[in-house]
């Protein structure tokens, strides 16, 4: 059809209409306001140290009767034509850049202005630049226009920041010279009566959600943004307050965003020729939970070129397990293919992602990471609760450590003098001990401290082995080690690493679902706790004993073995009855000692 | 007929006293049998009427670290790869070229039994323990150091048999199998070698 195009009509109706969905609190406003001050530093390129925001908040009694934006930047009559006039463009918060490809933060050139149409009774854009001054606003009736008077007229500088209430203020002398030589101007966004909403209703509360707003926390943290209350003439500095990471997960957690992530049965790519990088999620971890005031941080932020383009409170990415852990968590993730304009996942008021089959895949897997660091967290909270539980443990070990070194030192020399090489147990090269012995040889050679290990390393090692505790213990082999050492639930009972063997040690593996169950059901003050302990080192001893006979012989029969274990676990449960009676029998942990 | 080395004549004099069995020989037994069947290979230097013990120790050891052999208290014996290889030596052997032999059958049916295949198979490698290791060679933690890479050398062995003979897609598994755990656990088999 050939037709004779015509401009579009679209009538104003449609500025409430979509306004209604911006759904504003007043920190979300302001950040949206801080975002476009400073853009327009960005457009004048002036660095980050030189920049200087300020934002006003006026009361009566305990009303909020304004909120004001400052920076010192300021537009001239046809920035406020080409951009602040125009809605949803695009290019609004780059126009007026001295840099034709300058990033900014503004989106799609309405979060202010809506903010300023929709939150307040009025609101004006009290702007100065070139000796000259423009008032910009929207009216009771949300129209907008310039003030009568204000259009462009010439003012002198002083008079300007009187107008606009910027003379009460004590201002950094940097700024005032370049006011005052013409170099810059300034902006003041003033919003008259700010409706009401909840959860800002005081000036305190509104401060804390605005540090911690995603959209303004990032600003805040790297910008000079001060605050300054009713008639003060002092700024005061705004800051992030830093959250200490929980212990253990110091470091923040960095994982590359991969290549192709799988959803709806198709692999949905995370790179293509524009965008070569896939990204990457970086989590870190709170040491205090992350909820009243600081539920806004228990975030995931999606970043963009040059700042926030969504965010997700961790809840929001989808069920996940260990939901106590979850609550420590925060962090951001990037990944440029999102701006791809081709498959653009950016929404106007970047506060959610787009959903698109690329944006939810993300979502999945940064819900999967989450996840598996909260995983990590509950197992460590899982190991400090056990090192808790287990702490009279040590006490209960060391009691069946000095045991069964007595134990050993007795049977040792009666079972295998004369039968060979005796001693210390190890590998085929272990050479301590009785020696190939006519059977009056009963453990001369035995008396000495230490036999010798065999097996891949010719290190010395106790003379009979020594039992450490999992998740009470600390590996003696690592000098560095803080924390006890911790089985796996699928490792033996009683484990031993290449490294323990070398040295002698046995562990006792308190991770086995039966020790945990025991724990839990009875606590490790229980004669059941120590019961099992005991049983373990029986286990031990006849493992050694059974390791001892195997020297003696390249062929073990079933029969050599059951008679061997016959030998020891009698020995061994008739010298506990005699000496482990109140270990093994006494209900408190007081009388067993 | 093709002259063998003097490891493969105390393998097959090996085979010979145990009657084809894996049951202990005594060392000095060993000497003697060796030095009777092949004195220009195994006699004191300067005194040919006399065994030359050193002569056998070495090679018995070596043996060792191949597989071949277990050892305790100085006696020894010939493990399964150890028989079926004496028994190629000495020809006795129903050589079945695309059969896997029985000692590769039964290591191979033992891998697949194990905590580390069924893990692997089920995506989950990241869960393997060096426990399942030591099951997955048929060892432990405490099995010395020789007997150790013996055990290595016959899995390989056996696993290399299948890709040879069978050539379908366990053989895939367990060579991918093998070869993740070697390089997950590169550390603990390192430091017994």
């Amino acid at each position: 059809m050939s037709i004779k195009v015509q401009p579009f009509v679209i009538d104003v109706a449609v500025l409430d209409l979509i306004g209604k969905e911006f759904r504003f609190d007043h920190a979300k406003g302001l950040a949206e306001w801080l975002k476009n001050s400073s853009d327009a530093y960005l457009r004048e390129q002036i660095p980050d140290s030189e920049q200087l925001v300020v934002v006003r908040f006026c009361e009566s009694g305990n009303t909020l009767t304004r909120i004001e934006c400052i920076d010192f930047v300021g537009m001239r009559k046809n920035q406020i034509d080409d951009a602040f006039k125009r809605f949803f463009d695009p290019e609004a918060a780059k126009k007026g850049a001295k840099q034709a490809h300058v990033k900014v933060l503004g989106g799609h050139g309405n979060g202010g202005k809506f903010y300023m149409r929709q939150m307040f009774k009025s609101s004006r854009a009290v702007t100065y630049r070139d000796g000259k001054m423009n008032i910009f606003g929207f009216n009771a009736k949300k129209q907008y226009g310039f003030e009568e008077e204000f259009e462009d007229r010439k003012v002198p500088l002083a008079e300007a920041l009187a107008e606009a209430g910027l003379n009460k203020l004590s201002l950094p002398p940097e700024i005032m010279r370049r006011l005052k030589a013409g170099e810059t101007g300034f902006t003041a966004v003033v919003g008259e009566k700010p409706d009401k909403v909840k959860g800002t209703s005081n000036l305190k509360g509104l401060v804390d959600k605005l540090i911690f707003h995603p959209q303004a926390r990032r600003l805040i943290d790297r910008k000079p943004i001060f605050v300054v209350f009713n008639e003060e003439a002092t700024l005061t500095r705004l800051t992030a307050p830093k959250l200490e990471a929980k212990e253990g997960f110091e470091t923040p957690i960095v994982v590359e965003v991969p290549a192709e992530l799988p959803h709806g049965g198709e692999k949905i790519v995370f790179t293509n020729a524009k965008f070569p990088w896939s990204g990457r999620l970086a989590l870190k971890t709170s040491r205090e939970p992350l909820r009243a005031h600081l539920s806004s941080v228990n975030t995931i932020d999606f970043i963009g070129e040059v700042g926030v383009i969504g965010t997700y409170r961790v809840h929001e990415l989808g069920a996940t397990r260990f939901s106590g852990q979850v609550e420590f968590i925060y962090g951001e993730c990037e990944c440029p293919i999102l701006e791809d304009p081709d498959h653009d996942c950016v929404r106007n008021d970047r506060q959610k992602l787009l959903e698109t089959d690329r944006s939810t895949a993300l979502l999945e897997w940064v819900r999967e990471q989450v996840e598996a660091l909260a995983e990590r967290m509950e197992t460590k909270n899982q190991q400090e609760r056990k090192t808790q539980d287990l702490k009279n443990t040590s006490v209960l070990n060391e009691m069946l450590n000095r045991w069964k070194d007595r134990f050993m030192s007795q049977v040792w020399i009666e079972i295998f003098a004369g039968q060979g090489p005796a001693g210390g147990s190890g590998g085929e090269q272990g050479t301590g001990g009785g020696g190939k012995g006519d059977g009056q040889n009963t453990g001369g050679t035995l008396k000495g401290n230490e036999g010798q290990e065999g097996g891949s390393e010719k290190t010395r090692k106790p003379r009979f082995p020594q039992v450490l505790v999992s998740g009470q213990d600390n590996d003696p082999l690592d000098p560095l080690a803080t924390i006890p050492f911790t089985c796996d639930p699928r490792h033996p009972a009683i484990y031993q690493r290449t490294k323990d063997v070398a040295a002698g040690i046995y562990w006792i593996n308190t991770s086995r679902p039966l020790a945990e169950k025991i724990i839990d059901t009875y606590t490790a003050e229980s004669p059941r706790w120590r019961e099992y302990l005991f049983q373990r080192y029986v286990e031990i001893i006849a493992r050694e004993a059974i390791y001892q006979l195997g020297k003696t012989s390249a062929t073990l029969s079933p029969d050599d073995v059951v008679r061997q274990l016959d030998d020891v676990t009698t020995r061994i449960h008739d010298q506990a009855a005699k000496d482990l009676t109140s270990f093994l029998f006494a209900e408190s942990l007081q009388s067993a000692k | 007929m093709k002259p063998i080395s003097k490891p493969q004549k105390i393998l097959s004099v090996m085979f010979d006293l145990s009657k084809g069995e894996s049951k202990p020989l005594l060392y000095e037994d060993i000497v003697v049998s060796a030095f009777q069947r092949y004195p220009e290979d195994f006699q004191l230097r300067g005194y040919p009427q006399y065994p030359d013990s050193s002569d056998i120790h070495k090679p018995l050891y070596s043996m060792k670290q191949d597989g071949l052999v277990r050892s305790a208290n100085k006696s020894f014996l010939l493990t399964p790869r150890g028989l079926d290889i004496a028994r190629n030596l000495i020809g006795t052997a129903d050589a079945q070229r695309d059969r896997l032999t029985k000692p590769e059958e039964k290591e191979v049916n033992r891998i697949v039994q194990s905590q580390a295949f069924r893990l692997f198979q089920e995506g989950q490698a990241a869960r393997i323990l060096d426990t399942d290791l030591y099951e997955y060679f048929g060892v432990s933690v405490r099995t010395p150091r020789s007997e150790f890479l013996g055990r290595v050398i016959t899995v390989e062995q056996a696993i290399a048999a299948h890709r040879v003979k069978r050539k379908n897609e366990l053989s895939d598994v367990l060579a991918k199998l093998h070869q993740w755990l070697v390089g997950r656990f590169a550390e603990e088999i390192q430091t017994r070698k």
